[in-house]
């Protein structure tokens, strides 16, 4: 008795740390995909919602970061190797490999910078597909 | 072994230098010397320059007769004073060195050795870290413990690579700068890991 509950004590536990899985599932897991939306889409739920257009401007705003921090990090381990190694694959697999470090460290930059980690990134994304939802769907029956 | 030698080496220094005090430096050795010493005179050497040379020899380093005429050989030219003076500045001490003393000893410290501490302990903690694995996944229910999970986990990660850069980035520098992007890229995706589980 005792080994059965913890066993269903762990399986809980396990299902709770994966619960944000389900976001992939509400995006990816339709019968039937959304039609594409355009930047002019999202700036106007930006421009519509107050709580959640601030948080998902922010989030697009990120982007520039991860950018910055890819050609940073590009340039300086691809440098690196094209002046100490000089093997052309390897500076090919390093200025790779470079960026998608500097990508990482720059949206971690971002999150701060915006304070990303005092707001819902997965329900501001999901809030933007409902209102893109409801709008494709009005749209059909109009 | 050490305090026969003293002993031979003691008793002749005392013949010699009785020999000294006689006043006879170029008259070669009776038979009845030779015998107490324990070998034969050769014809071509004085009997006179050649006992301070064997001596020395002897209390320096130990060897047998074949060694001694070899290495007495260059200084049987010289002088009779000169020979004395040399015997005389040879200490008749012999350091005795004990195998037991070499476990005593402290063991030795340099570049090398710290090198190899290093990897010693990195590899007793990529050990410990993978036991950790399946020992938290069995008996883990609260945040903490999965956290140290988390970081068990990204630890092997790191190692796992780390061996895979040790292999094929030849180039030192090359090699500690990759490293160091990687040990970033892990940091960050672990410190998300924790985030998403726990508070997500």
């Amino acid at each position: 008795m005792g080994i059965h509950e913890h066993v269903e004590g762990i399986k809980a536990h396990w299902a709770k740390n994966f619960s944000f899985l389900d976001y992939f599932k509400k995006v990816y897991g339709r019968d039937k995909p959304l039609p594409k939306w355009t930047d002019a889409d999202v700036d106007e739920f930006i421009a519509s919602d107050p709580v959640y257009g601030p948080q998902l401007k922010a989030m697009r705003e990120s982007r520039k970061f991860a950018l910055g921090g890819a050609l940073v990090g590009g340039a300086h381990l691809g440098g690196i190797a094209l002046k100490y190694s000089k093997a052309p694959h390897g500076v090919v697999l390093a200025t790779g490999f470079g960026a998608i470090c500097g990508a990482v460290v720059g949206s971690e930059v971002a999150e701060h910078w915006y304070q990303l980690y005092k707001t819902d990134k997965q329900g501001a994304n999901l809030r933007f597909i409902y209102w893109w939802e409801d709008k494709v769907a009005g749209n059909q029956k109009s | 072994m050490a305090s026969r030698l003293v002993a031979r080496s003691r008793r002749g220094l005392a013949l010699a230098l009785s020999r000294a005090g006689a006043g006879a430096p170029s008259r070669p050795s009776p038979p009845g010397l030779g015998k107490t010493l324990g070998y034969e005179p050769t014809s071509h050497l004085h009997g006179a320059q050649f006992l301070p040379c064997w001596f020395s020899t002897i209390a320096s380093n130990g060897s047998h007769m074949q060694k001694a005429q070899e290495t007495c050989k260059p200084v049987a030219g010289m002088e009779h004073s000169d020979a004395l003076k040399v015997m005389e500045g040879t200490s008749p001490k012999v350091v005795a060195f004990s195998p037991l003393e070499a476990a005593i000893t402290k063991p030795r410290s340099s570049p090398l050795t710290i090198e190899s501490s290093k990897v010693k302990r990195s590899e007793i903690a990529t050990l410990v870290t993978f036991y950790m694995i399946p020992s938290l996944l069995v008996s883990s229910k609260n945040g903490l413990a999965t956290s140290i999970l988390v970081g068990a986990v990204f630890h092997q990660i790191y190692m796992f690579h780390k061996e895979i850069f040790l292999d094929y980035v030849h180039h030192d520098i090359t090699r500690k700068w990759a490293l160091i992007y990687f040990k970033l890229l892990l940091l960050i995706m672990a410190k998300e890991t924790i985030v998403y589980f726990n508070f997500i």
